[in-house]
This record gives C-alpha cells, structure tokens and sequence, in this order.
C-alpha cells in the first residue's frame, strides 16, 4: 500500500513538474526547426540549380578562349592512369584500357555506350521536337597532360557510335588577353 | 504558484534576456550566409568553350515519302584537292590530300613550316597556307573548301593540338577540320 502510494506521489510531482514547465513561455524551440529548415533550403537550391556537373572529375582542360556551347550532349573526361586511359561520363560511368590499345574490341564497352546514348538523346530529340543542325554531340574534355594517342581510341569509338561531331572543351580565361592566342607550351 | 525569493527572481529577471535570441537569429543568418557562400563557391562552375571538330561521313540518299519530302545534301566533300596538315614535333606540313597518300613519295608538293624553339609558328603557317591556298586556286583551278584534314602524330600534346585546331578554324581559311588517326 505503501509502495503504491509513493508511486502515486511520484508520478503526481512528476505531472505537476512538467505541468509548470509547459506554463513557462519557451524562446528557443524554434530555432532547431529553424536551423533544420534553412539548412535543407541552401542544400536543395544548390543541387537543384547550381551543381557544377564537372565536380569529381579530374581531367585539367586547357585554358584557351573559345566559343561556348549550350547544346552539347554527351560530356567525357578523359585522363591519363597508370599505363592506361579512363573515361569518366557525365553520368558517372567509367571506362578504363590500357595506353597499348591495338584491338577495337576493347573499345567495345565504350562505343556500346556511346550508341546508347545517342539513341537517347535522338529520341528525346524527338519528343520534343527539336534537333540543332549545329548540335556537338560529344564535347571531350582532355586533360592537359595527355598525348593525341589517348585520344585516337576516343575518336575511332566515336565513328564507330555514328557520331559525326564532336568538340574539345576549353576553360575560358575570366579576362581574355591578346597572349592568349599564342601558343606557349612545346611540341616536345 | 510559490512565491518567489528575492534570489530567485533576480535570477529570473537577469536570465530572461531578449537579446540571447535576437543574438541566436543573427547567428542563424550569417550561418547561412557562410554555408551558401561556401557551397556557391565549391559548386560554381567555370565558363568553359569548346574547339569543334567533325568526322567525315558518307553520303546516302534516304527517301522520305512524308509530305515536306525532306532530303539531305552534302555542304562539302572530302577530295584529293583537300587541303591536308601534317603536325609532328618537329614541323608543320601542309600540302593536297594526295600528296600525303597516293603522292607521298613526291618532293615538290609538300610545304614545311618548322617549329622555333620546339613551339609551333601559327602566324607563320596561316599566312602560308592562305598564299598557297589562293596560288592553288588561281594557278590549278582548285576551288576554295573550308574542310582541312589534320594528321597529328600520336606524341603530339592535346593543348597544343587544340590550341593549332582553334587557331586554324579562326582563321579565314577553314572551318571544318577533320581529325584523321594520326601517324604512330
């Protein structure tokens, strides 16, 4: 009886406690909602809007002024590994083979992507209804330590896909000088 | 409700500052002013170009029986007349398609520009491929065509290559520029 009475009185002081707390007026419970909030807006705006699709890719393009382009399809990064060549996408699948290429059946993989992505986008072309003559299919974005050897599977892949242009992208400079026409590096 | 001490309620009156939460809020903005200055910074993207290229194709007549009957027409053709550019490490030389295929073994059909100081002379070639592009037109009744076929050797930096490919189609001399394989 005794036992039970305890109880009771607890759980009675326990009600009354959080009875007197709940009659205090509160300032911070907003601000953790607040915090959440604000924090989950700037995150969403900036993957919905402002993503850099080059994030995660390595390759280091030339810096050379040059016309931009709005309508490019297809984007690859390509660099140089250990003894190899990778390929990333934009849609973030990898291709990797060896420098000593010799046999187009390694590129195989590859040139089976880029098809498939061609005939994405021809039928997205069609459904809306809109095809630029001066479309690039294929923009390469080369990192500035590789050779025109690394390139040679890229482009015998691309003719092997169907795709009959394509283009090399640039960093344009923030202020474009005179100098920048000029070549500096060597051949060598 | 108990009454309160005199401790008590000097302690209540000096821990009920508004200011704490008008503090918090400021806080909170430049929080968020920070994160989104940040983010803006990591995930702006850079104004990029591109430098285009083409790969010849073959010509096929595709009837379409739709009723704009539309048909596609060849803007220029890759010929033996097409202007050709070789680019190792050493020089340029430019000359007739043919004359780096089926006239290879020929001398006097070929044009070299050599590098200075292992940097390529772009002024150099466009002023000498526009005067021999015009004598070819005017000595050989060659027509003007926008297309150049470039051969780069394999161990040719891709800067450099992207660098002449710019250059040549800024020029007035060609447009299009086709990447052949290359010499190994």
């Amino acid at each position: 009886m005794n036992s039970q009475l305890d109880s009771l009185n607890h759980w009675s002081s326990r009600y009354a406690a959080v009875a007197r707390r709940l009659k205090q007026p509160l300032w911070w419970f907003p601000y953790p909602c607040l915090l959440v909030f604000g924090l989950q807006l700037i995150l969403t705006a900036h993957i919905l809007f402002s993503t850099n699709p080059r994030l995660g890719h390595h390759a280091e393009v030339v810096r050379f002024p040059s016309a931009p382009s709005r309508d490019s399809s297809i984007w690859l990064s390509v660099t140089a590994g250990d003894k190899s060549t990778i390929v990333t996408t934009n849609d973030r699948r990898v291709f990797k083979w060896s420098e000593s290429l010799r046999s187009s059946d390694d590129l195989k993989d590859f040139a089976f992507y880029l098809r498939r992505r061609m005939v994405e986008e021809i039928q997205t072309a069609s459904l809306v209804q809109r095809s630029l003559r001066s479309q690039t299919r294929v923009v390469i974005a080369a990192d500035q330590s590789l050779k025109y050897s690394h390139i040679k599977p890229i482009i015998h892949a691309l003719a092997q896909a169907g795709i009959s242009n394509y283009a090399f992208e640039t960093l344009n400079p923030v202020v474009a000088s005179s100098g920048d026409h000029h070549i500096h590096g060597a051949t060598r | 409700m108990m009454p309160l001490s005199k401790t008590s309620r000097t302690k209540r009156r000096s821990s009920d500052e508004q200011w704490l939460f008008r503090a918090l809020g400021v806080s909170f903005f430049a929080l968020f002013v920070i994160l989104t200055a940040s983010l803006r910074v990591v995930t702006l993207s850079a104004r990029y170009g591109i430098v285009p290229l083409e790969i010849p194709v073959l010509q096929s007549h595709v009837p379409d029986p739709r009723y704009h009957q539309f048909e596609e027409f060849s803007r220029d053709s890759v010929t033996n007349n097409t202007s050709a550019l070789v680019l190792t490490v050493d020089a340029f030389y430019f000359g007739d398609l043919s004359s780096f295929s089926t006239d290879f073994s020929k001398s006097d059909d070929k044009y070299s520009v050599p590098h200075k100081d292992g940097a390529p002379q772009l002024d150099r070639l466009v002023k000498e491929m526009s005067a021999w592009v015009t004598d070819r037109s005017k000595r050989s009744n060659v027509p003007l065509s926008p297309v150049l076929v470039m051969i780069p050797s394999g161990d040719i930096p891709m800067p450099i290559l992207i660098e002449v490919v710019a250059v040549l189609r800024s020029s007035s001399l060609f447009k299009r520029v086709i990447l052949s394989s290359g010499m190994s």
